[in-house]
This record gives structure tokens, C-alpha cells and sequence, in this order.
């Protein structure tokens, strides 16, 4: 087969995302006859088959080819490409500094054009301040759209939105990444390297602007769009932003699956994540189960990274240490600014920080500045968790105005379909309830409690249960798990496995010691242990680090 | 007799006021924690906080109008209106933002400054038609 043919079945392989045939034919063309373009081909199919150092490689390769041949143009688009993976995905920073200063020397003496605009872009990418990002994606898009570049057009869009997304400007951000991502799904965009960069950019800024309806509302359209290809080689280029579409959509033990893989993938490849740090994003996940240690071990090494806050806080929370939870927040707080938008996942935190420290004037301001932050951003949102904040300090002090208001959150959280907040205030206003109207009580916190455990959230689910069981009701009798212990039993052999004492188990599970001595009976008994040490053995080599 | 009749305008007005301070602290005013100090049997304030509680949830913006008082012995008697915006789930439907006004006629009796018997019927079906019935020109 002619070379050319070759070259172009490859293409053709690439713009259907059937990149397993595009590597095939790029190898051929290689083999019979190597070119830039061969290698680059065949470097951008790796690229997509998760061998990101091959890929590496051959693109390197394919650059000294363009060079050589005099193509400067295709020659600094793949130093643009360079820099940006040993920046994101290595982390480092010397080398991709080096090949953007290849680019601009490349580009000297090329007239302005679409290649200028991608060297912005790349400027801008690699900018840590705000305001000198966003002037660079404008001068991206300016150049973008004189070049009629539909893909470096929705690329610096994009990027446009997530540098005013960090720099406080949110919904003006975010209306700009809506935007870009309505094009890349109806089509527009030559490759699907710019569809996939777009979906991560706008996971990376609803993460940093706490938006978490943003996901769920572009998953449904998303996942339409990607049934057009092959869905799992389209979602499979980042585990993390999958993992957040299944969890805005309440379905944990997908997100939980997804965060595994792609943390194994990571480590083994030696590379960083390309967006949101899957290890953050599972520790969280880790304290909705109860697991706190491994949260804890996810988070060992880097938890005071802005990141990783979030679940270090919620970690710190479970352990009730609420002190330091909210020494940690109050100072991520001072870095970022109190009245942004951005503040507002912290600040919803603090409120819980600060009620558990029994700091209820330190908890009211928090909860103020959510409604006041809530007011002119005009998101709902934040309104919903305005009001679930005032309505938690209300519980907290006492008085009749606490069941209106986290009547409110539920209803506003509803309205947006977020289900584990809708469940979290129920059992809010549960509590808020409890203790002048105790019948109602029991009734919202057990449906709190089957809303929580349908999402995955068991930790929120047993203080449900022991809300109940406080006022009286029965507590859930451990639908009974596949084998042979209880689920119940088995989160008890989970602890036992981390050697925990019965006293321990009972805090963890929120239980009476009683109910956990006769639960660790049940495992001994059911297992045929003797000693709590054979359980620790048996639970490690049965339940596997998970 | 005209002594007496007094007295008793008296008694009928304390127990028409008695209704008129209930609905403007637990209905108008959303304070569930005080229907125990206006109903004698604790399992009748259980089943109003309740079904107070339930239209709070629904009806966030709930607000009872009076719009007519009879007094007679023990007892009140009263025709009043409810408006509310359906922002929250009610009876399995979810939040619609539709307006609903619904009627409702209420008997208490009263002994001692308590409700000792309470007796409602609120247009319950009229709530359901309204949250669920077609908007009149929906169907092109």
C-alpha cells in the first residue's frame, strides 16, 4: 500500500477515535517509510491509548522531522504539545518552560496567524496569574478566529472562561466554558483532542468554582455525544472527570471505581493528573464511607495543597477535630478572599467547622457571608446553601427559624436535582426537629437515611440511624449482604481489620458499644475467629485494601 | 339577661382571638413549636404539627387568610383561604412554582384557653387539581 494511503487511513482512524487502527496504521507507515507525519500520527494515537511517554517520543521525533523539512509552523504546534504534557502531566516545569521558548523562537519569523494563537494559548496556559491568562486566551481567540481555526477557537475559549473562573470573575468564566462546550458537542471542532481538553477545562473550573450542577448538566449531553464514538475510549482519557459526572449524578460506587483506576493508572505511569487530583477526590469518597484511614492515607503527603482541602477538611471532620478543620479552612480562606464566589465550598465547611467547635457567632458569619455572596451572584446554588447554613447555625441555637430555612435548602436543592445535598439537609432539618417534634423527626431522618445509603453516603447514613434510634425508632436492621456476613457486619470487619477496639467500631459507626460488641460477636461467630487479630488477617486478606 | 349576654360577647370574642393567636404564630408565623401550647391532646398536636409541617415543606410561602368568624358556646367557627407557591414536594408531586388557593372550614372547641376538640376540612382534592390539571390552552 502507497504511503500516502496509509497515512490517511490512520487520519481517518483518529477523527473516529478508533485508535487502535490509527496506531496500526501509523506503525505501517513508519516501518515502509518514516516521515513527521507518520511519527506525529502515531504519536497522537499513543497519546489517546494512555502511553503518554511513547507518545512523548515519537512526537520529539516527529519535530527534529518537521524542522528539518523547514515546516515551522507543524514543528512548533508539537513543542506547544510538549510543554503542555511535561508541565501537566509531569509536572515538570524546566522542560516544559524549555520548549515554549522553542516555540517563540520557531514563530519569530512567522507572520501572525493561527500559530501565534496557539503560542498564546500555550502562554496562557502556563500563566499562573490570572489577569496574564486571560489576556493571553484573548489574544488566542482574536487570532483564532482572524485564522478561522475552529479548533484553537474553542480551545482559548475555553481556556478564556477558566482564567476568569480563577480569577474571580465565575460567571462570566463559566458562561464562556458553557459555551465552548455547546460548540465541541454539536461537533465543531476538528479533533477530538479539543473536545477532550474542553470537557477537562470545565471540570477543572466547576472545581475550583465549587459548581457542581455545571457537570451533571453537561453529563446528559455529553454522554449522547460520546455514544457517537466508542463511549469508553472517549471518557477513558480522564477517569477523574468521569468520576465526577457519575458522582453529580448520585452514583458513588461508579465514581469510586473510576478514582481507583485512575489513581493505579497514574502511579504507574509515574505521572500527575491532567485535572482535578483523583487521590483528593477520593478521600472524600473514602469519608463518605467511613473510611477514614485510607482517606487518610490517600491524602498522606500532600493534604495542605489548595487542592486536596476539601477532603483533608471533611477527613478532619469525621475525626472530630473540628478545631483544626477550621484552622486549615480560615487559612486557605485568607489566601483565596472571603467574598468570592470561589470561597463558597470553604465557607460551607467553616459552618460545619465552627458548629461542631460549639463557635456559633464564628458560625453565623460564615453562614452570612454565604447569603451575602449568594445575593449577587444570582446562582442558586448558593442560595440553597445559604440556607442550609443559617438553618444548621439555627439548629444549633435553638430557635424556630431553623426548620423554615432547611425547609428552604431542601426545596432549592431539589429544584437543582442534587440529591446528596437534598439527603444532607433533610437530615439537617431532622435533627432541627428533633427535639420539639420528635415523630416528624423520625420520619424525615429515615427517609434522610435510605436517601443517603442509595447514594452511597454511609457515614450520613448511620447518623441518620442514630438520630433515630435517639427518638426512640428502630434502626435499620443490615440488609443483608451477598455472602455471608451483614453489610453491616462487614464494615465491622473492615475496623476490626484496621484494629479498631469495640469502643472505636461503636464511635466510627455511630452505634451503642453494645450494638458493636454483638456485631463483632456476629463476625467471629459467623467466620469461626477466635481472636481479634485472626479478624484483623482475615479482614486484609478478604477485603483487600478496596 | 343583657348582663349576661354581655359576658358572654366577651367569652366569644377571647375564644374567636384564641384561633386568630394560632394562626398568627404556628400558621402565618411557621412556628411548629408552639401547636402544643394551644392543642389540649398531645396526639392532636402531634397530627396538626405534622400536617403543618408538611405544608411548610410544600408551600414554603403558605399564608392562611380568615375570612370568617362564628362563635358559639365552646365553639369557633371559621372559613379561611390558603395561598401558597408549590416550591417543594407535595404528596409524591414534585415542586411545580404553580400558585394554588384552596378553602378550607375548621371547627375548635375550646375550654380553658385550649383547643379541646378541632375538627378541618381542607379542599384537599382542590390542592391536587391544582398542581396537576392541565393549564387551560396547554394542548396546542
Amino acid at each position: 500500500m502507497a504511503a500516502d494511503t496509509v497515512l490517511a487511513r490512520g487520519y481517518e482512524a483518529l477523527a473516529v477515535g478508533n485508535w487502535s487502527e490509527a496506531r496500526t496504521a501509523f506503525e505501517e507507515a513508519v516501518r515502509t517509510a518514516e516521515s513527521p507525519e507518520a511519527l506525529d500520527g502515531l504519536g497522537r494515537s499513543l497519546w489517546w491509548l494512555r502511553q503518554g511517554r511513547e507518545a512523548i517520543v515519537c512526537r520529539e521525533r516527529a519535530y527534529s522531522g518537521f524542522r528539518r523539512d523547514g515546516e515551522l509552523a507543524r514543528a512548533a504546534r508539537i513543542t506547544l504539545w510538549l510543554s503542555r504534557e511535561y508541565a501537566l502531566v509531569f509536572g515538570n516545569d524546566a522542560a516544559a518552560r524549555g520548549w515554549l521558548a522553542r516555540a517563540e523562537r520557531l514563530l519569530r519569523d512567522v507572520a501572525p496567524g493561527a500559530e501565534q494563537g496557539w503560542l498564546d494559548l500555550a502562554r496562557s496556559e502556563g500563566s499562573h496569574e490570572p489577569s496574564q491568562a486571560t489576556t493571553y486566551a484573548e489574544a488566542a481567540l482574536d487570532a483564532a478566529l482572524g485564522a478561522r481555526d475552529p479548533d484553537l477557537e474553542l480551545r482559548a475559549l475555553a481556556q478564556l472562561g477558566f482564567a476568569r473562573v480563577s480569577g474571580g470573575e465565575v460567571d462570566k468564566g463559566l458562561a464562556q466554558l458553557d459555551e465552548a462546550m455547546a460548540a465541541a458537542t454539536s461537533g465543531e471542532p476538528a479533533t477530538l483532542e479539543t473536545f477532550a481538553d474542553i470537557c477537562c477545562t470545565l471540570m477543572l473550573a466547576c472545581e475550583r468554582a465549587g459548581d457542581m450542577e455545571r457537570p451533571q448538566q453537561w453529563s446528559a449531553v455529553l454522554q449522547d455525544f460520546v455514544r457517537k464514538y466508542d463511549h469508553v475510549v472517549l471518557f477513558a482519557f480522564c477517569r477523574t472527570c468521569c468520576a465526577d459526572v457519575y458522582a453529580a449524578n448520585g452514583r458513588v460506587d461508579a465514581a469510586e471505581q473510576e478514582l481507583v483506576a485512575a489513581i493505579q493508572e497514574l502511579t504507574d505511569a509515574g505521572q500527575r493528573s491532567r485535572c482535578v487530583n483523583p487521590a483528593a477526590r477520593l478521600a472524600e469518597v473514602r469519608v463518605f464511607q467511613s473510611r477514614l484511614d485510607e482517606a487518610e492515607q490517600l491524602l498522606a503527603g500532600f493534604d495542605a495543597e489548595p487542592d486536596a482541602t476539601r477532603a483533608a477538611v471533611a477527613l478532619r471532620l469525621a475525626r472530630s477535630d473540628p478545631a483544626s478543620a477550621a484552622a486549615l479552612l480560615e487559612r486557605r480562606l485568607d489566601e483565596l478572599g472571603r467574598m468570592s464566589v470561589l470561597a463558597v465550598p470553604l465557607l460551607e465547611q467553616l459552618v460545619d467547622a465552627r458548629v461542631a467547635e460549639g463557635r456559633l457567632e464564628d458560625a453565623s458569619v460564615a453562614a452570612g457571608a454565604i447569603a451575602a455572596i449568594a445575593g449577587p451572584s444570582g446562582r442558586e446554588r448558593i442560595a440553597a446553601a445559604a440556607a442550609f447554613a443559617r438553618g444548621r447555625v439555627a439548629t444549633a441555637r435553638g430557635g424556630p427559624a431553623a426548620v423554615p430555612e432547611l425547609q428552604k435548602a431542601v426545596n432549592r436543592f431539589a429544584a437543582l436535582g442534587l440529591r446528596l445535598e437534598v439527603a444532607r439537609s433533610r437530615l439537617a432539618l431532622a435533627r432541627a426537629l428533633a427535639p420539639s417534634s420528635p415523630e416528624i423527626a423520625v420520619d424525615i431522618a429515615r427517609q434522610a437515611r435510605d436517601e443517603l445509603e442509595a447514594l452511597g453516603d454511609s457515614r450520613e447514613a448511620d447518623i441518620a440511624a442514630a438520630l433515630m434510634r435517639s427518638l426512640g425508632a428502630k434502626g435499620r436492621a443490615g440488609p443483608r449482604a451477598a455472602g455471608l456476613l451483614t453489610r453491616r457486619e462487614v464494615e465491622v470487619l473492615r475496623l476490626l481489620g484496621e484494629g479498631l477496639t469495640n469502643a472505636e467500631i461503636a464511635r466510627r459507626l455511630f452505634i451503642s458499644p453494645k450494638t458493636a460488641e454483638h456485631h463483632v460477636s456476629r463476625v467471629f461467630a459467623k467466620l469461626g475467629l477466635a481472636r481479634r487479630s485472626e479478624a484483623a488477617a482475615y479482614a486484609v486478606r478478604h477485603l483487600g485494601p478496596e | 339577661m343583657l348582663r349576661g349576654k354581655r359576658q358572654g360577647g366577651r367569652y366569644l370574642r377571647a375564644n374567636t382571638d384564641l384561633v386568630r393567636q394560632y394562626y398568627g404564630q404556628v400558621l402565618n408565623g411557621r412556628d411548629l413549636n408552639a401547636v402544643g401550647d394551644y392543642f389540649a391532646d398531645e396526639r392532636t398536636a402531634a397530627w396538626v404539627q405534622k400536617g403543618c409541617f408538611f405544608y411548610f415543606q410544600a408551600f414554603p410561602d403558605l399564608h392562611v387568610a380568615l375570612d370568617e368568624f362564628v362563635a358559639e358556646d365552646d365553639r369557633v367557627f371559621l372559613r379561611s383561604t390558603m395561598t401558597g407557591t408549590h416550591d417543594g414536594e407535595f404528596r409524591g408531586i414534585p415542586a411545580t412554582g404553580r400558585h394554588i388557593a384552596v378553602e378550607s372550614a375548621e371547627v375548635f372547641r375550646i375550654a380553658d384557653g385550649k383547643f379541646v376538640g378541632y375538627w378541618c376540612m381542607v379542599d384537599a382534592a382542590g390542592v391536587m387539581r391544582q398542581l396537576t390539571e392541565e393549564p387551560v390552552g396547554a394542548r396546542a
